[in-house]
């Protein structure tokens, strides 16, 4: 049980990150800012 | 790979000699564990939209955002691979009574390399190097708890360590490596009859195996068993299988039917001799088997 809700929300975490990332991302010159 | 001729209790010229007392043979018998797992597989599924970011940071002319994104989904990927293998290893481990754990913990690596392809996700995502670490961390902490680390101790044979029970570990997974090498090796003969008498043979062999596991004070007197039988029947199978494929003549067959007949018969009263720990009979049985596997040009 713990497993499964363990798994369920990892998956759904991933799947997010990476919507988030790939749809809701912020723009570029904004990411290269937090690197310097 | 030959192809199998279908047969079965009512085919013509199958045997109707009634089936040898001990174990049932299963097609399983002799073969090793290969499953795998619909939640580790998923794991290669969920991360898929990072192509996508990676896509569209590369039509958008950002070659290095674009990096990110593939770096982040190599790194969920690889993860899963190792999640996958470690998930299958730790698999076989419990699946046997005696067993080393995996040299290399896959499964907490996978959890370690899926919290930084989160992490990694998180920061394109939200340009919060605060954020990409909790993700990150959430990640790898829910991995553990959704795959369990991989296991860390060795099992089984009590009062055995150190290199005494890694012998005994290293016996017992070459037992059943040459009984699968057997296996493998009858089921090239492409009969069916046949290769179920194997199967018995390996189930009986696959029982002697079981009995060590639980009395690992036999494994002294049933060391001659693992060099001599195990090797001998495996040897037998290969160079019967091979000699087969080149003439394709029955004879040859019908000989190592009924040496794989004569060594199943030795296979069950080794296993009662090594269950009474008679060891003048454990000695003659491995004598007589010896000379067969001599006259047979095996050993």
């Amino acid at each position: 049980m713990l497993k499964g809700v363990a798994y369920l929300t990892l998956a759904c975490l991933i799947a997010l990150t990476s919507c988030q990332a790939a749809f809701a991302g912020p723009a570029p010159a904004v990411l290269a800012a937090t690197v310097r | 790979m030959t192809a199998r001729r279908f047969g079965g209790q009512y085919s013509p010229g199958a045997q109707t000699a009634a089936p040898a007392a001990g174990p049932r043979a299963t097609p399983w018998s002799g073969r090793r564990v290969r499953s795998t797992s619909v939640r580790a597989l998923g794991l290669y599924v969920w991360p898929t939209l990072l192509l996508v970011g990676a896509l569209r940071a590369l039509v958008g002319g950002d070659p290095l955002i674009a990096g990110g994104f593939l770096g982040a989904w190599a790194a969920l990927i690889l993860g899963a691979g190792l999640t996958r293998a470690g998930v299958v290893a730790a698999r076989e481990y419990e699946a046997r009574a005696v067993a080393a754990p995996p040299a290399f913990p896959r499964k907490l690596f996978g959890a370690a390399l899926t919290g930084a392809g989160v992490a990694a996700a998180a920061w394109l995502g939200t340009a919060s190097p605060v954020n990409a670490g909790l993700f990150g961390a959430l990640a790898a902490a829910l991995h553990a708890v959704a795959f369990w680390p991989d296991p860390m101790r060795s099992k089984g044979l009590d009062g055995l360590q150190g290199e005494a029970l890694d012998a005994a570990v290293t016996k017992i997974e070459t037992a059943r490596r040459l009984i699968g090498e057997m296996t493998a090796a009858a089921g090239r003969f492409g009969d069916r009859g046949l290769a179920e008498r194997v199967g018995r043979l390996a189930a009986e062999a696959e029982a002697v195996v079981a009995q060590l596991e639980r009395d690992p004070a036999g494994i002294g007197r049933a060391r001659r068993f693992l060099a001599v039988y195990l090797v001998g029947a495996r040897d037998a199978a290969v160079k019967y299988a091979a000699a087969f494929e080149e003439s394709r003549d029955p004879d040859v067959a019908a000989r190592y039917g009924a040496l794989v007949d004569d060594l199943s018969a030795q296979f069950a009263r080794h296993r009662a001799a090594l269950a009474e720990g008679d060891r003048t009979a454990l000695e003659v049985e491995i004598d007589v088997l010896r000379d067969r596997l001599k006259l047979e040009g095996v050993q």
